[in-house]
C-alpha cells in the first residue's frame, strides 16, 4: 500500500520537472542571438513505479522527472558545414584581395598599360613621319616615360600586395595555432565534466564553434573521442588530439600549397590559407607577365635604338634601362635611360643620320606588330589576352564566392532548421510548461486538501 | 518543410535586403558612371576586345596625324612648285620676245637683268621651308641648305632619299618631291637663256632655250600632278580613318558603356525587388506568437 504522502511527492516531482522545462525554455530564449548556440531539449521520463499488494500486485506510477537535456544537433550537417566553411574562407580571402589586384591595372580606359603601349608605338610612328620636330620627340619621350612608369608602378603595386599576402599567411598560421589551443583547452574541460557524468552542452557549442572557425582557415577533419573530446587533423597532421594542441608547421611553400614540418609535407586544400596561397600564385603570375613585357620591350626597342643615330650624332644609346649583361631585371627597374630622360635629341630616329630620316623610328613603331618573345603575338594582342585573363581570374573568384555563399547559406539554413532557436516554438513550450506546472500545482493542492481532510477526520 | 528558427528568419530578411540592395546600388553605379565595365572582371572578354579596339582606334588617330603632317609637306611643296611654274611661264614669255630679231641689244640686256633676278628667286623658292621648318627639297637632309648659287650654276647639297609618313601598319607614303636635279637643270636653262640673250644669239634662243623652258614647265606640271594625286589620296585616307575612328568609338562604347534603356529598366526591377524585400521583412518582423498570448 503506497504511503499517504505518495500523491504529494508525485506532484512535487512533476512541479520540479516542469520548473526545469521552463528553465530550459528560458535558456533557449536567452540564447536566441548567441552564435553557435544549439537549442536544448528536455526529455521527461516516467519515474519507476512503486508496487503494492492488494489482493494482487499493482504498480503505481510515481510521476515524472527529467531524463536528459540534449543538444539538438545533426552530425552530417556539421560535417557539411565544415567543408562549406573551408571553401567560404578560401573565396572570401581571395575575393577581397583579387579585386584590389585587378584594380591596380586601371583597365579598361586611358590610364592603363594598354593605352600606354599604344601611345608609345604611335609616338614612334609620329616620329617616323616627322623625325626632327622637337614637339614630336618630346611626345615620344613622354610616351616612353609613361609606359615605363605604368609597367613599373603596376609591378610595385603587385609587390606591395604580395607583401601583404605574406603577412596574412603568417597571421593565419598564428590564428590556426590559437584556435587549436582554444579547442584543446575546451576539450580538457569537457573531458572533466564528462568524467563526472554530466553533459556540458554549452561548452560543446563553444568548442564546435571554434572548430568551425578553424575549418574556415584551413582544411581539417574531425572525429569525436569516447570522452566527448574532438580530435582535429589537418591533412594528416594532428592539430588537436587527446594530448592537447600541436602547433601547425609554419614552413610553407605557397607555390605547391604545402606546409612542411621538416619531415613531411602537409597539403593545404581549402580555407583562408589556401585562398592566400592561390592569390600569392596569381600575383606572382601577373608579375612574371609584367617582367616578360618589360624585358621584351627592353630587348627589342633597345636593339633597334642602339643601332641608330640621333640628332646629336651619337649612336649605341639604349632607350630603356638595361643590364649590360643579361638577364634583365624585369619590370622592377624598368625606366628610360638617363640620357634619353635628359635630352630628347638622344632618341635615335634615323639609320643614316640625316635629319629627315625616320627609318629607325618606323622600325621601332613596327615592333608593335609582334614579337617571338611574346609568343608571336602583337603587343596589343598579348596585353589584351593578359588583361582578359586577369579579369577572368577575378570573375571566377567572384562567381565562386557567390556560389559558395549560396551553398553555405543553404547548409546553414538546414542546420539552423535543426539547431536554431525559434521564439514562437519556445513560446509554445513556455505555455505548455506553464499549464503543466499549473496542473501539477492543482494536483498538489488537491492532495493537500485530501491530507487535510484526513487529519480533520481524526480531530 | 523546415523548422524555421528565429535567427534564420531574421538572418534571411537581412540577407535578402542586403542582396537586393547590392544589386540596386550596382545598377545605380552603372547608370551614374555610364560605364558597364568598371573592372576587368565585370566582363573579361569585353575588356580584352575593348583594349584591342582602343589600340586600333589610337593607331588610326596616329595615322591620321601622320597624314596631316604629310599633307602639310605636300601643300607647301605644291605652293613652291606653283611659284616655280609662274616664274618659268614668265621666262618663257621673255624668251619668246628675246628671240624676236626686232628687239635690240638694249632691250635684250633688260631681259637679262630680269632673268638674273628670276634665278635668285628660283633659288629662294627651291630653298623654301616646309611646315615643320624643314627644307622641302633637300631629300632627307632637311636641315642642310639644299641649293647654293655659284657664278654660272647652282649646286644641290641634299640627297635623293624620300621623306615618308606612315599611313598604315605596313605602308608609308613619300610626301616630298625629289627635285634636286630638276632645279639644277631649270637653273641651267635660265643661265643658257641669259648667255644667249647677252650674246644676241637669237637662233639658239628659239632653237634650244624655248624648248628647254617648255621641258622645265612640263616637268613642273608632272610633279604638281603627282602632288595633286597624293593630296587626293591623303584626303581619301583621312576620311577613311575618320570613319574607322568613329566606328571604333561606337564599338568601344557598346562594350564599355551602359545601355541606358536596359539599365533603367533593370534599375526599376532592382528597385522593386529591394522595396519588396524591405516590405516582406517589415511584415515579418511584426509577426510573433507573443502578440497573441495574454498575461
Amino acid at each position: 500500500m503506497p504511503g499517504t504522502f505518495h500523491g504529494i511527492n508525485l506532484a512535487s516531482n512533476a512541479l520540479r520537472a516542469f520548473q526545469y522545462g521552463m528553465d530550459i525554455t528560458g535558456h533557449n530564449l536567452s540564447n536566441v542571438n548567441t552564435r553557435g548556440y544549439t537549442r536544448q531539449s528536455i526529455e521527461f521520463g516516467a519515474n519507476q513505479p512503486t508496487t503494492f499488494w492488494n489482493g494482487k500486485q499493482f504498480a503505481l506510477g510515481q510521476g515524472a522527472s527529467i531524463s536528459s537535456i540534449n543538444r539538438v544537433r545533426d552530425q552530417f550537417l556539421d560535417a557539411r558545414m565544415l567543408g562549406a566553411q573551408g571553401e567560404m574562407g578560401r573565396y572570401e580571402s581571395l575575393a577581397s584581395s583579387i579585386q584590389q589586384v585587378e584594380a591596380t591595372f586601371n583597365e579598361p580606359g586611358p590610364n592603363g598599360i594598354g593605352a600606354a603601349l599604344d601611345k608609345f608605338f604611335n609616338a614612334f610612328s609620329g616620329l617616323a613621319s616627322n623625325p626632327n620636330a622637337a614637339g614630336v620627340r618630346l611626345e615620344a619621350q613622354q610616351a616612353g616615360q609613361t609606359l615605363a612608369n605604368r609597367i613599373r608602378g603596376t609591378f610595385q603595386s603587385l609587390q606591395e600586395q604580395q607583401a601583404v599576402n605574406k603577412t596574412q599567411i603568417l597571421q593565419t598560421i598564428q590564428e590556426i595555432d590559437q584556435l587549436s589551443n582554444t579547442i584543446a583547452a575546451m576539450n580538457e574541460e569537457i573531458r572533466g565534466f564528462s568524467a563526472s557524468g554530466g553533459v556540458p552542452n554549452d561548452l560543446m557549442d563553444q568548442r564546435d564553434a571554434a572548430v568551425e572557425s578553424l575549418g574556415r582557415l584551413v582544411n581539417i577533419n574531425t572525429s569525436p573521442s569516447s570522452t566527448g573530446e574532438v580530435i582535429v587533423h589537418f591533412g594528416g597532421y594532428p592539430l588537436v588530439d587527446s594530448g592537447g594542441a600541436h602547433a601547425i608547421p609554419s614552413t610553407f611553400d605557397e607555390t605547391t600549397f604545402k606546409l612542411n614540418d621538416g619531415t613531411y609535407d602537409y597539403p593545404v586544400r581549402s580555407g583562408k590559407l589556401y585562398g592566400l596561397f592561390e592569390l600569392s600564385n596569381k600575383v606572382t603570375e601577373y608579375q612574371t607577365s609584367l617582367n616578360t613585357l618589360a624585358n621584351t620591350l627592353r630587348t627589342e626597342v633597345n636593339t633597334i635604338h642602339r643601332s641608330g643615330l640621333n640628332p646629336n650624332g651619337t649612336t649605341d644609346i639604349a632607350f630603356f634601362t638595361e643590364n649590360a649583361i643579361p638577364p634583365q631585371n624585369g619590370a622592377i627597374d624598368f625606366d628610360l635611360t638617363a640620357l634619353v630622360k635628359a635630352d630628347v635629341d638622344n632618341i635615335s630616329t634615323s639609320v643614316t643620320g640625316t635629319a629627315g630620316d625616320g627609318g629607325l623610328a618606323l622600325a621601332i613603331s613596327n615592333l608593335k606588330g609582334g614579337s617571338p618573345l611574346l609568343g608571336g603575338k602583337s603587343y596589343t594582342r598579348w596585353y589584351s589576352d593578359f588583361i582578359g585573363g586577369v579579369g577572368r581570374d577575378a570573375a571566377t573568384v567572384a562567381d565562386g564566392l557567390t556560389t559558395q555563399s549560396a551553398v553555405t547559406q543553404q547548409v546553414d539554413a538546414q542546420r539552423q532548421s535543426v539547431v536554431g532557436v525559434s521564439i514562437d516554438e519556445e513560446m509554445t513550450q513556455m505555455l505548455k510548461f506553464q499549464k503543466s506546472y499549473q496542473a501539477a500545482a492543482k494536483v498538489l493542492s488537491v492532495f493537500d486538501q485530501m491530507t487535510e481532510d484526513l487529519i480533520a477526520m481524526i480531530r | 518543410m523546415y523548422r524555421i528558427s528565429t535567427n534564420y528568419q531574421y538572418g534571411s530578411y537581412t540577407q535578402n535586403i542586403a542582396n537586393t540592395q547590392q544589386r540596386y546600388m550596382q545598377v545605380q553605379n552603372q547608370i551614374g558612371s555610364g560605364k558597364r565595365i568598371q573592372n576587368p572582371s565585370d566582363d573579361p572578354a569585353g575588356v580584352a576586345s575593348s583594349v584591342t579596339m582602343r589600340s586600333l582606334k589610337s593607331a588610326s588617330e596616329r595615322y591620321q596625324g601622320n597624314l596631316k603632317v604629310g599633307e602639310g609637306v605636300l601643300n607647301f611643296s605644291e605652293e613652291a612648285l606653283a611659284d616655280s611654274s609662274t616664274l618659268f611661264r614668265r621666262a618663257y614669255q621673255l624668251a619668246v620676245s628675246g628671240a624676236n630679231g626686232a628687239l635690240d641689244q638694249i632691250g635684250r640686256e633688260g631681259i637679262v637683268r630680269e632673268i638674273t633676278e628670276m634665278q635668285k628667286r628660283l633659288v629662294s623658292v627651291a630653298n623654301s621651308h616646309g611646315p615643320n621648318n624643314n627644307y622641302l627639297f633637300a631629300g632627307q637632309m632637311v636641315d642642310t641648305l639644299p641649293f647654293t648659287q655659284n657664278n654660272t650654276d647652282i649646286t644641290y647639297n641634299g640627297d635623293t632619299n624620300p621623306i615618308t609618313v606612315q599611313t598604315s601598319p605596313s605602308e608609308t607614303m613619300q610626301v616630298n618631291v625629289n627635285a634636286g636635279q630638276m632645279f639644277v637643270d631649270a637653273y641651267a636653262t635660265l643661265e643658257s637663256l641669259k648667255n644667249n640673250l647677252q650674246s644676241g644669239n637669237t637662233g639658239a634662243i628659239s632653237g634650244i632655250d624655248i624648248s628647254a623652258l617648255q621641258n622645265v614647265m612640263h616637268q613642273l606640271d608632272v610633279e604638281r600632278g603627282g602632288i595633286g594625286a597624293k593630296l587626293q589620296q591623303v584626303q581619301t585616307l583621312q576620311t577613311d580613318y575618320q570613319r574607322r575612328i568613329d566606328e571604333f568609338s561606337q564599338s568601344i562604347s557598346e562594350v564599355e558603356d551602359v545601355d541606358m534603356a536596359s539599365a533603367i529598366t533593370e534599375y526599376h526591377l532592382a528597385e522593386t525587388a529591394y522595396t519588396a524585400a524591405l516590405n516582406v521583412a517589415s511584415q515579418g518582423f511584426r509577426l510573433s506568437l507573443m502578440d497573441f498570448i495574454r498575461g
